[in-house]
């Protein structure tokens, strides 16, 4: 019996020694100061966030003065200050690190890593893009991943709604994704994780979702932090154009389940319109994450009753910026990334002029306008002077509202994602999806790229969810106004050239399906398994156009893609 | 008018009035809860004020009201649970609802006269019967009191914070007194009929009003304390009026009740007034109780604080007060970190109890650290376990970060004068284990407060004793320090045992080298000297500029081999760092011991000095012992025949060089070396100078073999390009000999026997006494030679013109006086000496 009890004792004396100071803090309820911790950022001056930013990039250059990576990218070189560090170290991409890291070799890395993540990588040459965490990275993160939530319940500074046992539905991708970083660190000890963490490992991701939103149904929510794409779908379940109605059925079985879905009907019924998740669950706090956030946020506000906190971040940087409670602008993230600002302009032209070097600005350099976005990791990461390729808008240089003395952006596209119509416009994948969302039809899915007859046009491949009544030209005409709409250069194009440069083919019906179930087979990767938006190949526009509607679409695969 | 309904009503008061203030400040759900808890307890005073004030009421009135009383009293204990719950930052929960539930029930049911079943007066005292609700009621109420003394418990127990935990003590102080006054004296059969369960309940809302307005001033000790003071004071008091009462009701049986009375509130008027000293005393007895045993520490750190204007010395004031801050507040060191002069790094000078090893690796902070840059910037102290907390702080390095958690510090205190950083005090963690007590940190923000301009006065008075015993160009210890110090180390050994070494050290050559490179460059041959000095020896051993180029060292507890080897590791650092373009620099050294060598001062300085002077006798560039001086000179006579004909048999042979590079200028060299040694000693110089004369004289020539044979054998005057490498000879001679160290005391004579009395010569401009005297010798014995022998340019003169010329050149190109001595030499015929020179001269030329 003593055994049994010092061995209980020592296994919850090891769970103490590896609770995080973030998850003791809440436990014990100093609310204060967990704030301070992990949101403190934001009460940031512009000078003691550069302070903070120059000085962990001077640290990081020792670190990669003596590894072996850093010694090549630097050339041999030694910055002794951030000015020097500018001059003299080249702006990367990947293929200067591919060598080291596709391979995963830590023993050229500032400092060994505690885990590796992907995403996709460049067609033809490597399909998976490493990069790797460190261990002091990822205590890093976990803040940030409080502050998160912590943003995502408030109404004001310093208050914390999140509670213990608060009901989480995690919805992100699992590991080595980036989203699946976060969930490595999310501190499952302090919150229900619907399902829990040890049944959800061992399901598909499909299931995982299925499976949270039946105990959420029948425990409740409190807190959704998922891919926009799937807060979405669960929304959509409710919806009279939804597909899961047999689904719920089969959960009246529980009778907690059944007196929410009560509650739910007579909410909706009363507002006359059809149930909304909102009308089940009254959320504490809501995080997306993907680009589509941005399309989905009147949506997801209409249907889960808050707006989705949006964050900003990727393989290379895991995290670099987060909205805050007033869901407008992002605010960086000082102590995760050095970050340096191309001029869109320059931008462009370093992309046109390969040999060129764009000058960079940095943070309190910056003005209103577009950027495209260079890191250095910190805390021992491997990328310097890092050009991620992505552009963001810098939309104020402070947020008046919250008295955060930070610039706010928003992410606006991935450089590469961009179609440029006749030089009047570069629209980005954003804006095309916007446009397509605000026309109101219901579509399964869509692709679109520049194809060139005898004038350049955006051609969009979309399918329709109720494919009927729904022609090409109506589609056609109904994108265009609303690009008009959005994009003031591209409205300028009509009016001065008298140019409707878009045209519509609607694909077959399940084509997105096929497509995905082709690469299933294939064994593709959870990221390789729906086309890219913008600039597909060939030979995927030819699957969806005419090979897809060959292919048979089981009824299950049906029901778990609802 | 029942006086019993004084306490209810005055209660009543009270709570109308916190109300007041609290009402306009209820946005915050805490500060909504408090005011519903006041409002509950306005409540239960005002139906406990209606019950007592009328004794003749009717019973049915009585018990009518007395129902209201027993509602309210669960009303009261349910909001202050609940404002409790708010304060913890936890929703009302389950428990408030049933509570709620609990209260309406009882209201209800009083309502309908179920629980008070009867309630009369008996003179003053109300008497009631509730049976069996008195138990129900506490049965009910007991898991909520006991719910919120373990809610308050555990955060005080899980908070750091001392500003936090003073205020949570507050609470259960507030807490502890209602449930002793107000809960259980009504089931004591002595007060049960009296109201004082209203002064429990005022007394821990006036608590909780004072820490929610002022909590961060003052410590729950300090409130325990004053209480306990005035309660003592109160008891005794009023124990004194009692006695005065029954003792004057026993005497004066016959006086009126009311006159003892009046009598005894005369009295206890006086007791009152002439109470302050009493109170001090009280005050004095319960503050023992408190501190124990740190109580005469933090005395002694209060006294320390009232005289620190007086300190002005930085070691007196880290050792007044650091041991006191340790013990007053029982925590297990102190570190005081002042900026470096040379880093800018705030580095530990001072710590309690002194850490073996180096001092300054345990802690440093740079001046660009967000650690300075945050103490700078604020005046709180900084908690080493916050420091992840602070946004500003999120640069810090992780080195950093490794040596604060590793510097076993809980506390960072900025030193600030003027507003600027000027010192940081480090306080360790209580030895306890637990965090620092409020009333801990008033007492070190008394004494940060004022420490800051001692500090900047005990810098400046620093700085200037320094100066006073510091040698200013090379930072050592000067040389009335040498001797303070070397007698403190006598008295020391005198007193407690043991021994020390001296070092005695001499840079060879200096002269030399200041006349060849300058004073300047001299300067920097002797602060480089210090500096190698002090990073070859022990970090007790301390280093002093004697004077001159000589150095002392002072080894405490060190043996004479042991300070053998310290001398040897000097010498061989300063032979290694010398620069290879430069003259070498060597040291001569010379080691005593105390007491061995004697044991008054001037005997070890003496015979460390005597090997020092042996170590330049046998060659320069060695160390000797004080042992060395007692041997017989027959070894230093060996090493000088054996240097003396190595040395000989270089200038000869680098002689012989310059001469058979020019054909007409063969002999010139030996010639003008005999005429420079027969002026040098008529100047009666000393042997040693004049042998480097000699030297001088036959090498001074050297750098002609970097001038090319057609400058110097050409027959027509040279142009301005050809003179510039005959300009340059003389630096190109002691380019040449400067790495032989023998010869180096003859480079000033060579570099400058070019230079002319009138500062008109070459190569440096010097002029009159600036001129070393051997080169100025080397100047008239040269030109003689140069004129009277045969050149491609000229003919040679003859002795009295050539003598004519020297002296109409005297006080322009040669010093008047050199030209006297040796026109004396060689014209006078009664001078035999000339006579053998003119001979030895005309027969070498021949």
């Amino acid at each position: 019996m003593r055994v049994i009890v010092l061995k209980i004792y020592r296994i919850a004396k090891m769970k103490e020694i590896k609770m995080s100071v973030e998850v003791e803090l809440f436990q014990k309820g100093r609310y204060q100061e967990l704030w301070q911790r992990c949101c403190g950022f934001i009460d940031l001056s512009i000078e003691d966030f550069m302070k903070i930013q120059k000085r962990l990039m001077m640290e990081q250059i020792e670190m990669l003065g003596k590894c072996e990576l850093g010694r090549m990218i630097m050339n041999g070189s030694r910055p002794e200050s951030i000015e020097e560090f500018r001059e003299t170290v080249p702006l990367t991409t990947y293929e200067d690190y591919a060598p080291y890291l596709l391979k995963r070799r830590m023993d050229v890395l500032p400092r060994k890593p505690i885990l590796w993540q992907c995403t996709s990588g460049k067609s033809g040459e490597y399909s998976l893009r490493w990069a790797p965490v460190t261990a002091r990275q990822l205590d890093e993160i976990e803040q940030i991943i409080f502050a998160m939530m912590f943003f995502s319940s408030c109404t004001e500074k310093g208050v914390i709604n999140l509670r213990k046992n608060d009901k989480v539905l995690y919805g992100m991708a699992p590991p080595p994704y980036t989203t699946g970083t976060m969930t490595r660190v999310f501190p499952h000890e302090l919150f229900t994780l619907l399902p829990p963490i040890e049944e959800a490992e061992v399901i598909s991701f499909e299931e995982r979702i299925q499976r949270g939103f039946e105990m959420a149904l029948d425990q409740g929510l409190d807190i959704n932090i998922a891919l926009s794409s799937i807060t979405v779908a669960i929304g959509e379940r409710f919806s009279k154009r939804g597909e899961g109605k047999t689904s719920i059925k089969s959960l009246l079985k529980k009778p907690r389940a059944a007196l929410r879905l009560a509650k739910g009907i007579v909410k909706s019924k009363l507002a006359r319109r059809p149930m909304l998740p909102r009308d089940l669950w009254n959320l504490k706090g809501l995080i997306t994450f993907g680009i589509d956030g941005y399309v989905y946020k009147e949506k997801i506000k209409e249907m889960w009753g808050r707006y989705p906190l949006d964050f900003y971040g990727c393989t290379e940087a895991v995290l670099i910026a987060v909205q805050t409670w007033d869901y407008q602008g992002l605010t960086f993230i000082p102590n995760l990334n050095f970050l340096e600002f191309i001029p869109e302009k320059e931008s462009i032209r370093s992309r046109q002029d390969k040999n060129y070097q764009p000058t960079t600005l940095l943070l309190d350099e910056l003005k209103p306008g577009n950027y495209e976005l260079v890191i250095s990791s910190l805390h021992g990461g491997p990328f310097i002077r890092y050009r991620l390729g992505h552009l963001v808008k810098v939309i104020s240089l402070r947020n008046e509202k919250l008295d955060i003395d930070i610039p706010q952006v928003t992410f606006l596209t991935r450089v590469d994602d961009q179609i440029d119509i006749a030089g009047f416009t570069r629209l980005s994948e954003k804006v095309i999806w916007k446009a397509i969302e605000n026309t109101g039809i219901y579509y399964e899915d869509w692709i679109v790229r520049k194809e060139v007859k005898d004038k350049p046009i955006l051609h969009l491949y979309i399918e329709p969810k109720e494919n009927g009544y729904l022609t090409a030209e109506h589609v056609s005409s109904l994108v265009h106004e609303e690009l008009k709409k959005l994009d003031v250069p591209y409205a300028e194009l009509e009016s001065f050239t008298d140019l409707k440069p878009i045209e519509v083919t609607l694909l077959p019906e399940n084509a997105f399906k096929a497509y995905k179930m082709k690469q299933k087979a294939a064994g593709a990767d959870l990221v390789h398994l729906k086309p890219e938006h913008i600039n597909p190949p060939d030979n995927v526009i030819d699957f969806l156009v005419n090979k897809a509607k060959k292919i048979k679409i089981k009824a299950e695969e049906e029901k778990v893609e609802a | 008018m029942n006086p019993w309904a004084i306490i209810p009503f005055v209660s009543f008061i009270v709570f109308a009035v916190l109300l007041i203030v609290v009402i306009p400040q209820a946005k915050k759900r805490t500060n909504r809860l408090f005011a519903i808890f006041l409002f509950a307890s306005e409540i239960w005073s005002f139906t406990a004020f209606l019950l007592l004030y009328n004794v003749n009421a009717s019973t049915q009135y009585l018990i009518y009201v007395n129902g209201l009383v027993i509602a309210a009293i669960p009303l009261v204990v349910i909001t202050y649970y609940h404002f409790l719950r708010a304060y913890n930052d936890k929703p009302g929960g389950i428990g408030v609802y049933i509570g709620y539930a609990v209260v309406l029930v009882i209201l209800i049911l009083s309502f309908t006269g179920n629980v008070v079943k009867d309630a009369y007066f008996e003179g003053n005292l109300l008497h009631h019967d509730i049976f069996p609700w008195e138990f129900i009621l506490a049965t009910i109420l007991t898991p909520f009191l006991t719910l919120t003394l373990l809610m308050l418990v555990k955060r005080y127990r899980n908070s750091t914070d001392p500003i936090d935990r003073n205020r949570t003590a507050y609470l259960i102080t507030g807490w502890s007194i209602l449930l002793v006054i107000s809960y259980i004296t009504p089931f004591s059969p002595a007060l049960k009929t009296l109201p004082t369960d209203h002064i429990g309940n005022l007394i821990n809302a006036l608590i909780i009003s004072y820490a929610i307005t002022r909590f961060s001033l003052l410590d729950i000790r300090l409130v325990a304390r004053k209480l306990l003071t005035y309660i003592a004071v109160l008891g005794i008091v009023i124990g004194i009026s009692a006695v005065i009462v029954v003792v004057g009701l026993s005497i004066f049986t016959n006086q009126p009740a009311l006159y003892i009375i009046l009598a005894t509130a005369l009295v206890t008027f006086i007791v009152i007034v002439s109470a302050r000293p009493l109170i001090h005393i009280v005050e004095l007895a319960i503050d023992r109780i408190f501190y124990r045993r740190t109580y005469d520490y933090r005395q002694a750190l209060l006294n320390f604080s009232n005289k620190m204007g007086n300190i002005l010395d930085m070691d007196e004031l880290a050792k007044e007060m650091m041991p006191a801050m340790v013990n007053a507040m029982n925590i297990t060191q102190t570190k005081l970190l002042f900026q470096d002069n040379e880093s800018g790094d705030f580095k530990v000078r001072y710590a309690y109890p002194k850490i073996k090893g180096e001092m300054e690796n345990i802690l440093n902070f740079s001046p660009d650290s967000p650690l300075v840059d945050w103490l700078d910037k604020k005046s709180n102290p900084l908690y080493i376990e916050q420091v992840d907390n602070i946004a500003e702080l999120k640069g810090l390095w992780h080195t950093e970060k490794e040596q604060l958690g590793g510097s076993g510090l809980g506390v960072l205190y900025p030193f600030k004068s003027r507003g600027k950083l000027i010192g940081i005090l480090g306080l360790g963690k209580k030895s306890s284990g637990g965090p620092y007590s409020h009333e801990d940190i008033q007492l070190v923000n008394g004494i940060t407060n004022q420490v800051g301009i001692i500090i900047e006065n005990a810098q400046l008075y620093h700085q200037a004793k320094t100066r006073a015993n510091t040698d200013e160009l090379t930072g050592l210890y000067n040389h009335r320090s040498f001797h303070e110090r070397m007698e403190q180390e006598i008295a020391r050994g005198s007193r407690f045992g043991g021994t020390f070494s001296l070092i005695m050290l001499d840079i060879d050559l200096f002269k030399s080298y200041n006349d060849i490179y300058g004073h300047l460059a001299g300067d920097q041959v002797l602060r480089k000297v210090g500096r190698y000095l002090e990073s070859s020896m022990r970090s007790i051993d301390l280093a002093f500029r004697y004077g001159g180029e000589e150095f002392a060292v002072i080894l405490p507890e060190a043996r004479l081999d042991d300070a053998y080897k310290v001398a040897e590791r000097i010498r061989k650092t300063i032979e290694s760092k010398t620069s290879s373009r430069a003259m070498p620099i060597t040291t001569s050294l010379g080691v005593g011991n105390w007491p061995n060598d004697g044991v008054m001062k001037e005997e070890v300085i003496g015979l460390a000095d005597a090997a020092l002077y042996r170590a330049k006798q046998m060659g320069r560039n060695r160390t000797c012992l004080s042992s060395d001086v007692l041997k017989p000179d027959t070894s230093l006579i060996g090493v000088e025949l054996e240097a003396r004909p190595r040395a000989l048999s270089i200038i000869y042979a680098l002689a012989a060089t310059v001469d058979a590079k020019d054909s007409y200028t063969y002999g010139h060299s030996r010639k003008v070396s005999e005429y420079a040694v027969a002026i040098a000693e008529a100047y009666k110089l000393t042997q040693e100078r004049i042998s480097t004369i000699r030297a001088a004289s036959l090498l001074h020539d050297i750098g002609k073999v970097g001038v090319p044979d057609s400058i110097l054998n050409k027959k027509t005057p040279l142009t301005e390009e050809e003179w510039k490498p005959i300009k340059a000879h003389p630096e190109l001679g002691v380019e040449i000999l400067r790495h032989v160290i023998d010869l180096v005391n003859c480079l000033p004579a060579i570099l400058h026997h070019h230079e002319h009395h009138d500062g008109s010569g070459y190569p440096a401009g010097l002029s009159g006494d600036g001129i070393p005297l051997e080169a100025r010798i080397l100047a008239v014995a040269d030109a003689y030679d140069a004129m009277t022998s045969p050149r491609p340019y000229h003919e040679p003169l003859s002795l009295e013109e050539a003598v004519e010329e020297l002296k109409h050149c005297a006080g322009t190109q040669f010093d008047p006086e050199v030209v006297e001595v040796f026109c004396k030499i060689i014209q006078p015929p009664e001078h035999p000496r000339s006579l053998d020179i003119r001979a030895r001269s005309e027969d070498d030329t021949g």
